[in-house]
């Protein structure tokens, strides 16, 4: 691509969307972040933002864009982190092969948790994927040689030597998921996943083999939500059955629910400011965090019922009835097609 | 050794059976999935606690506490309304509803010192022998007391009027809205009754468990086991898994003593593949979709 | 060989007999009514004829292949399509995505020019009259629209064979003559760019208003407690005794 080719996609595409403008610049920002800022903590929070940002999008996917109610997404989460602490520790294996291994074996996770879904719906899905980490810890702690049991797994490989070096590889490996999870729910295959979520039977009336759908959803969740598994345990460096908790799987939940579901960007724009928000409930609170934590949760969800992403898109741009381009909210006219675009931003 | 497992899982049964009975009727009507049913639960059992404490005597205690916690229930209700028609906000909000309580219960905790909170004093001392088991009256006066309050919600919902215009409601919400059944009234006093079931449970139940404010989590993971195995909906179906699984847990814990901890866990498999074999629990209504 | 063919198809439901041994054949191009009182078995008959329900015996060929164990999806690929009785749009999509789904799917033949699914949508959507609509929320559509919406999202799988389940159920007068007519052009002239290029497709259409079906079939099979009771032309079938019977209390012929 020529220098031209950007300059002008980014006149064309970029800078006329408020939001947009907001994405680039906050991205420019993350990239210049660590050389004006090197506190220890404030790396390491960065760096767990960026792994849960791939965790709480690869839930939107299945969940949101598709409707698969999962309510146990720790277990592709724990999964993976256990199988990279255990190669990593047992058989010395580079951060380099677990982390990839660590993801396929969260895409099996995904079969198995997906083969229930072909015949159960709703809650009854929800309560069996919420059963798996459940039924999974046991084997853990059974298993204690292998896997340390209660105690977990200490001494995992760090993949990067510095907190810096680690920074960038994060952010590098989530901006491209979280690119590919919107290629993905952009295109066919995400109209497919949509339609599957609003009528499975329907869908299967217009030729879908939702079967097939269905578990390449459940295998592209796995598999993000293992690369997350797989970054966690290399940067924490000790993981425990704690990976498997309820909290955890419902932490992604939280999240997009927060942010808004059903648009990949929402997630992360959750785990953004909700990430930060506990950590600075917790210096100061101490164990009332999480009290206050759910009571603004709680606020958000009841008086911004479609998530912050909506809340901003509202007041920031207007999508034309003609043409479907999204225009800044100050204009009066299509920047596209020149149709009249309404005062009030209708649905 | 059997009787031990009978004893256990009589009481956990019944308690069970309370539980889903009264979570099952509150699906039923508002179609939503609580999630802070179980927290319900836990925060009657500290109210009671507290207003023992307090010197309260343990009729006003009862009393108090079941009155308060339904009071709480309908207020949290008013938050779902703006969020009905989204099953996974309904299930974030009610879930952040119960870890509120749950937080709120640690914090008063912390807050005053020196008082032990995890023991709940019996209503009735004493013990008595049964099958050569240690029973107290405690556990026969729980075990009367849950029994009498299930036999009242089954005569209540075949055999009066309103508890058959409760049951009409849950069939089909438009006809029983033509047919003049007021559906807000309906949705309310259902709720009121549930959270009482549960709250009347706490306080009758909590004497016999070491009480923690993060247990109702523990306590919810199987009592929506319970109500999906037996079907959701299924009110018999969920009378019958609940004894299912407690005698399966009580038998986990004293004839495997060695994998006790997985006992969770056990049941949790099962229901996977009662589940997977019968996609609507045992007694869940297997219609085809349309 | 035949286009359509069932043989002794058969459905019980507990102890109750929906489907009876019911053998027919539909031919190239032909649009057959399929009518009978309430609880005749009409929509378990075309549930089992679009793979959606299995039956408990009997075989159904199309294109001469047995197609009794196939999936739902897959008789769609074969070049089966159905709407519901009951509408069921993807709500939370627009309507262009609804028809755009079953574009991104299909089977596609060797005569078939590729244009994007965008392009096909549209296209399908001008036949069946609603492209005004096309970024309307499928959620806000009213009944009316609703069912024409179902015949596209049928039409965009590009069947050889269309089956309708009750296509004027909640329209108006001046909504049932359009949709009249389309059926008349669909099979005139089929779907474009069918891969077979039948030139027009075959239809069954399970109606209550009859006068209004009467003029649209060319042949009627009338079932009744789940078997057939008469096959024949809308002027054969009108004057059948033991139809008349069945109907009696019934308004409409």
């Amino acid at each position: 691509m020529r220098i031209g080719n950007i300059t002008d996609y980014l006149k064309k595409e970029i800078f006329p969307v408020p939001t947009r403008v907001m994405a680039f610049v906050g991205l420019a920002a993350l990239v210049a972040f660590p050389l004006i800022m090197d506190q220890p903590h404030i790396l390491r929070l960065m760096i767990m933002i960026f792994i849960f940002s791939i965790f709480a999008a690869s839930w939107d996917l299945i969940s949101a864009y598709t409707g698969q109610v999962v309510l146990g997404h720790a277990l592709f989460f724990g999964v993976s982190a256990y199988t990279c602490a255990m190669l990593n520790t047992h058989f010395n294996m580079s951060p380099v092969m677990t982390i990839p291994i660590g993801a396929v074996v969260a895409v099996a996770a995904g079969l198995i948790a997906g083969f229930p879904a072909l015949r159960l719906k709703g809650i009854y899905l929800g309560l069996t994927t919420m059963a798996m980490p459940v039924v999974l810890v046991a084997v853990i702690e059974y298993m204690r040689s292998y896997t340390g049991g209660e105690q977990g797994i200490i001494g995992i490989e760090q993949l990067a030597t510095s907190r810096v070096h680690f920074y960038y590889i994060a952010l590098l490996l989530m901006v491209v998921s979280i690119a590919v999870l919107m290629k993905i729910t952009r295109s066919k295959i995400g109209l497919i996943f949509q339609a599957i979520r609003d009528d499975e039977i329907a869908a299967r009336a217009s030729g879908v083999n939702t079967t097939y759908y269905k578990l390449l959803s459940f295998s592209l969740s796995g598999l993000f939500a293992g690369l997350a598994g797989g970054l966690y345990a290399h940067f924490m460096r000790v993981i425990g059955p704690s990976v498997f908790e309820f909290s955890f799987s419902f932490e992604p939940i939280i999240w997009t629910i927060f942010g808004g579901g059903a648009s990949i960007v929402g997630p992360v724009i959750g785990v953004f400011i909700l990430l930060p928000v506990v950590e600075m409930l917790h210096v100061h609170l101490g164990d009332n965090a999480t009290l206050i934590y759910y009571l603004i949760l709680v606020i958000v969800v009841v008086f911004a019922p479609g998530g912050v992403l909506r809340l901003i898109n509202r007041y920031t741009e207007k999508v034309c009835p003609e043409c479907m381009t999204v225009n800044a909210f100050p204009r009066r006219q299509c920047r596209v097609c020149s149709a009249k675009l309404s005062a009030v931003n209708g649905e | 050794m059997f009787a031990n497992i009978f004893v256990i899982g009589l009481l956990n049964g019944c308690v069970y059976a309370l539980l889903a009975a009264g979570f099952s009727l509150l699906f039923s009507v508002a179609r939503i999935v609580n999630l802070a049913y179980t927290a319900y639960w836990m925060i009657a059992a500290y109210i009671y606690l507290g207003m023992t404490l307090l010197g309260l005597p343990s009729w006003l205690a009862a009393a108090v506490s079941i009155i308060l916690t339904i009071a709480m229930s309908l207020v949290f209700q008013r938050l779902l309304d703006p969020v009905k028609g989204n099953p996974m906000s309904v299930m974030i909000l009610t879930l952040a509803i119960g870890v509120i309580l749950q937080k709120s219960v640690s914090f008063v905790q912390d807050s005053v010192q020196g008082v032990y909170f995890q023991i709940v004093p019996s209503l009735i001392k004493g013990s008595t022998h049964i099958l050569g088991v240690a029973v107290t009256y405690q556990y026969l006066l729980s075990l009367f007391v849950v029994l009498v309050i299930l036999a009242a919600l089954g005569m209540f919902l075949t055999k009066t009027r309103f508890g058959i215009a409760i049951r009409a409601t849950s069939q089909d919400k438009q006809v029983a809205g033509l047919v003049g059944i007021n559906e807000k009234a309906v949705a309310n006093i259902v709720t009121g009754i549930a959270v009482g079931v549960a709250a009347i449970a706490g306080v009758v139940v909590s004497p016999l468990y070491v009480l923690e404010p993060w247990m109702w989590l523990q306590h919810l993971l199987v009592l929506m086991a319970v109500v999906i195995f037996g079907g959701l909906g299924s009110l018999k179906g969920s009378m019958i898994a609940a004894f299912i699984i407690a005698f399966i847990e009580a038998g986990v814990v004293f004839l495997l003593p060695s994998v006790g901890f997985l006992r969770s866990a056990i049941v949790m498999f099962i229901m996977i593949v009662v589940l997977l074999v019968r996609p609507r629990g045992l007694f869940g209504a297997m219609v085809e979709e349309h | 060989m035949s286009f359509l063919q069932v043989k002794g198809l058969t459905k019980r439901f507990g102890g109750i007999t929906a489907v009876n041994d019911v053998s027919f054949s539909v031919r190239r191009n032909e649009i057959v009514g399929l009518i009978g009182p309430n609880g005749a078995g009409k929509s378990t008959l075309v549930q089992m004829l679009m793979r959606a329900q299995n039956p408990d015996s009997g075989k159904i060929y199309f294109h001469g292949e047995d197609i009794t164990r196939l999936n739902n999806w897959q008789a769609v690929h074969r070049g089966i399509a159905g709407s519901f009785q009951c509408t069921r749009p993807f709500r939370r999509l627009p309507v262009i995505a609804n028809v755009m789904v079953p574009c991104t799917v299909r089977r596609t033949g060797k005569k078939e020019v590729k244009t994007s699914t965008q392009i096909q949508a549209i296209e399908i959507m001008k036949k069946v009259g609603i492209p005004h609509l096309a970024k309307t929320l499928a959620a806000k559509l009213s009944q009316g629209d609703l069912k024409r919406l179902e015949i596209a999202r049928a039409l965009a799988t590009c069947p050889d064979l269309m089956i309708l389940d009750e296509p004027f159920g909640g329209l108006n007068p001046g909504e049932i003559e359009m949709l009249s007519q389309l059926i008349k052009d669909l099979r005139a002239g089929g779907c474009s760019d069918s891969p077979l290029d039948s030139g027009g497709l075959s239809m069954i259409i399970i109606e209550h208003k009859l006068s209004e079906l009467m003029k649209i079939v060319d042949r009627v099979v009338v079932l009744c407690f789940g078997e057939i009771i008469a096959e024949g032309t809308p002027a054969e079938v009108t004057q059948n005794e033991k139809v008349i019977e069945a109907y009696i209390g019934k308004e409409g012929i």
